[in-house]
This record gives structure tokens, sequence and C-alpha cells, in this order.
């Protein structure tokens, strides 16, 4: 693929939270903009020199790896929903920034045994949340957003995806008209 | 039936539960036509309401609907004046919040030792940053720590449940001045007299709140944005 903007973007220091997370909101901004760019992505993610199709799939949802650059701090995702979704609370083991394209993303933080704060996020929903936090991620059905998360060990999620699955989370992006 | 007379009494010990009743309420008295227009426009007939509204450095606090002592919760409408700066803050009371226009740059903290006069800057750990546009919505319990920076004319909905203590704490980020907030019980006679809000800036609110959501005003004119009516309705 020949260069873009996102080969000069500057690395992203997550070890600065705040930073980070104003770095990572312009970056997901810029690229929801790009069109272009974000469905080159997308639809070459599985052509990548050296690089697996790398992502996560379920029955409630699909994630495909965009980019993943570590020295950079740059592990680009586009996460989308396949099915209405209640998720559990569990920590958060990466800080992340996402930008919520479509439908509904519902998060509820817990601080102990307590609820500290639950929202529904809707585009253009742009936010940033720390690793360590204890949190349940629900969404509804077709929704998707973008993510940038931390990297390390573990930051390109489950493995592999297949060839089918590769296509559902294309075809349910193109359907719900974020592509 | 409008759609707050339906709504409680809340159960705000499950937060989570309060977040989902009180959230859909807003959402869909947000929706609806003709009803958020007609608590705001409300106001200047209820001197309840009037008498409880606030015009603040910040912001004006308009209260809408108050049904505090019955069924838990009271709706204020906030629209901020200026960039405010980074103030950590818990509240008084649990409250859901809704974003009618403008943005919240809102931050969400942890800190691990008590919220008093020796806090200090460094023990605020941001952990959710959030940039809260039209349409976001959030609840939390009166224990969170948030902090607001807004832009002029950000508007939004503030639905607070019932006092769970006598003050809240605030800290400003950059000089790390520690203050606290407490009720109107709690305030002096010039306090309250300093922030009431009178009917004549009401009015002039009413309407560049009514211009910013493109409703008529109730004599049936066009409300321009810096107040009062732009033209009469043909």
């Amino acid at each position: 693929m020949e260069g873009t903007w996102l080969d000069a973007q500057r690395p992203i220091e997550w070890h600065e939270f705040e930073t980070a997370c104003a770095d990572a909101k312009e970056v997901l901004e810029r690229l929801a903009g790009d069109r272009s760019l974000f469905r080159r992505l997308v639809f070459t993610a599985h052509e990548r020199e050296g690089v697996p199709l790398v992502g996560a799939f379920s029955t409630a949802g699909g994630e495909v790896e965009l980019l993943a650059d570590e020295d950079r701090g740059l592990h680009l995702y586009l996460h989308v929903g396949l099915a209405t979704h209640e998720g559990v609370s569990a920590t958060l083991e990466r800080s992340y920034a996402a930008k919520v394209l479509s439908g509904v993303y519902r998060h509820v933080w817990s601080d102990g045994s307590r609820v500290a704060y639950a929202t529904d996020e809707q585009p253009p929903g742009l936010y940033g949340m720390r690793r360590g936090l204890d949190h349940s991620l629900s969404w509804t059905d077709s929704s998707s957003c973008l993510v940038l998360r931390e990297g390390g060990s573990g930051a390109t999620t489950d493995g592999g995806l297949n060839d089918g699955q590769y296509r559902q989370i294309q075809n349910r992006a193109d359907l719900a008209g974020v592509l | 039936m409008p759609i707050l007379d339906e709504l409680g009494p809340v159960d705000w010990s499950d937060i989570d539960g309060a977040a989902r009743v009180t959230q859909e309420a807003i959402r869909a008295l947000v929706e609806h036509p003709t009803e958020l227009r007609d608590l705001v426009f409300g106001v200047g007939e209820d001197p309840e309401l009037l008498g409880l509204s606030e015009t603040l450095r910040l912001d004006d606090k308009l209260v809408l609907y108050e049904a505090l002592e019955d069924r838990g919760f009271r709706l204020r409408l906030h629209v901020s004046k200026n960039l405010s700066s980074e103030v950590p803050h818990n509240h008084r009371f649990p409250v859901t919040v809704r974003i009618l226009r403008g943005v919240y740059y809102h931050k969400l903290y942890v800190c691990d030792v008590p919220l008093d006069e020796a806090l200090s800057v460094s023990d605020m750990r941001p952990v959710f940053v959030r940039d809260e546009r039209a349409g976001a919505m959030y609840t939390m319990p009166d224990e969170t720590i948030e902090s607001n920076m807004t832009a002029h004319g950000t508007m939004s909905l503030l639905l607070r449940g019932p006092t769970m203590k006598e003050k809240a704490l605030g800290i400003h980020r950059e000089s790390g001045k520690v203050f606290w907030k407490f009720g109107k019980k709690d305030e002096t006679p010039e306090q309250l007299a300093k922030v009431q809000m009178s009917s004549a800036y009401f009015a002039d609110l009413r309407d560049r709140i009514a211009a910013a959501m493109g409703w008529d005003l109730p004599d049936g004119s066009i409300a321009s944005a810096n107040g009062g009516a732009a033209a009469a309705r043909a």
C-alpha cells in the first residue's frame, strides 16, 4: 500500500494516558473522516505483507486488525457487533480509545462493588479508557467502532480470522453504512 | 400524561437500574416534539421552579421539574457561559446527564486517598476521557469524581437524585486549590440572593435556549440567537 498520513503519525505514548488519549482520538477522528483510507484498510487487511489476518470473532461480534505498529503504539481495529450482546464485568487489560461509528455501546464502570459510571456511547462518541478499569461492555446488533489500543502482550487479541469471518465483519460494517 | 410524571420513584441505590430508567425517560423527553420546550417555557409561570433556578459564574441552572421529595429526582437545564477550567469534583447526589448541544470534555478520575483538604492534584488519576456531544448520556453516583470542560453555549439536562451527603469536594487541577460545595440550606441569604435567577434574566435565557433549540417562542414569534423575538410569525 502506498504511503498515507498514518505512516507519518507520531508515536502514541500510552504510559501518558491523557496525552495518549488526545493523540489517539485525533487519529480516530481523522481516519473516520478519511473514508477512502478507512475502506482501503478494511478491505486489504488480509493483504498486509508478512502479517496474518488478525482479529477476533464470536457470534456476538468481530474485530479485524487494520494496523499494528508496536514501535509507535498504533494498534488499530474495526469492531462490529454481529448480534446484541450483554457484557459482563472484567478488568481492562490495555488502555484504548474508541470512536463509535454506528449503533450503541454501553459501558458500565464498576469501582469496587459499586457502579461508578454507566453510559450509552453512540455516534459520534469518542472516548479513552485506562487499563485496570473494571467494566462491562455491551452493544447492539450492527454497532461498530474504530479502536486504537495500547500494545504489548496480547495486543493482537485472539488470533487469526478465517476468510468467512473476515467477510462477515466487512459486510456487516458495510450494511451499517460506515464503510 | 407528561413523560416525567410517569418516572419514579427512582431507586438510586441501584445505579445501573437508575441509569436505564432515567436515561430512557430523558431520551423520550428530548425526542418528544413539545415536552421539553413546554417545561422550559413553564418555568416562568412557576415561582417554585424559578426560585430554585440559579445563575452562576460558569453556567445557568434552570430547574425544569421538581419531584425530589416524592419520586427522588429533579431535572435541571444547564447552559454554559464560559470555557471552564479542569476541576475534578464529586457531587452531593447521583446524576444522569444528557448533552443537548455543544460538548463536554469530560474526565473521570480514580482517587485512592480520602477526599478532604489534604487532597493533592497528583492523587487524581484520570481513567476515562470522553468527548460528550449532543445525544451523549451518562449516569453516575455521588462518589464518582469527574471534571467537565465546556464551551460557551453548551446545553445539558441534568437529572439529579436525592442528597447523599452534606458537602461535595472540588479541586482546581491547575492551582491545586481544594474547595467544598454545599447545598442551599447551608448557604447564607446573601449567597443565595447573589445567584438567584430573576424573571427578566429567565425570559432572556428562555429566548436564547429557544433559538438554540429551534423552538418558536410562546407568543408564536421566532427566537433569535442573541435572545428575543426576531420576527413575527407569518
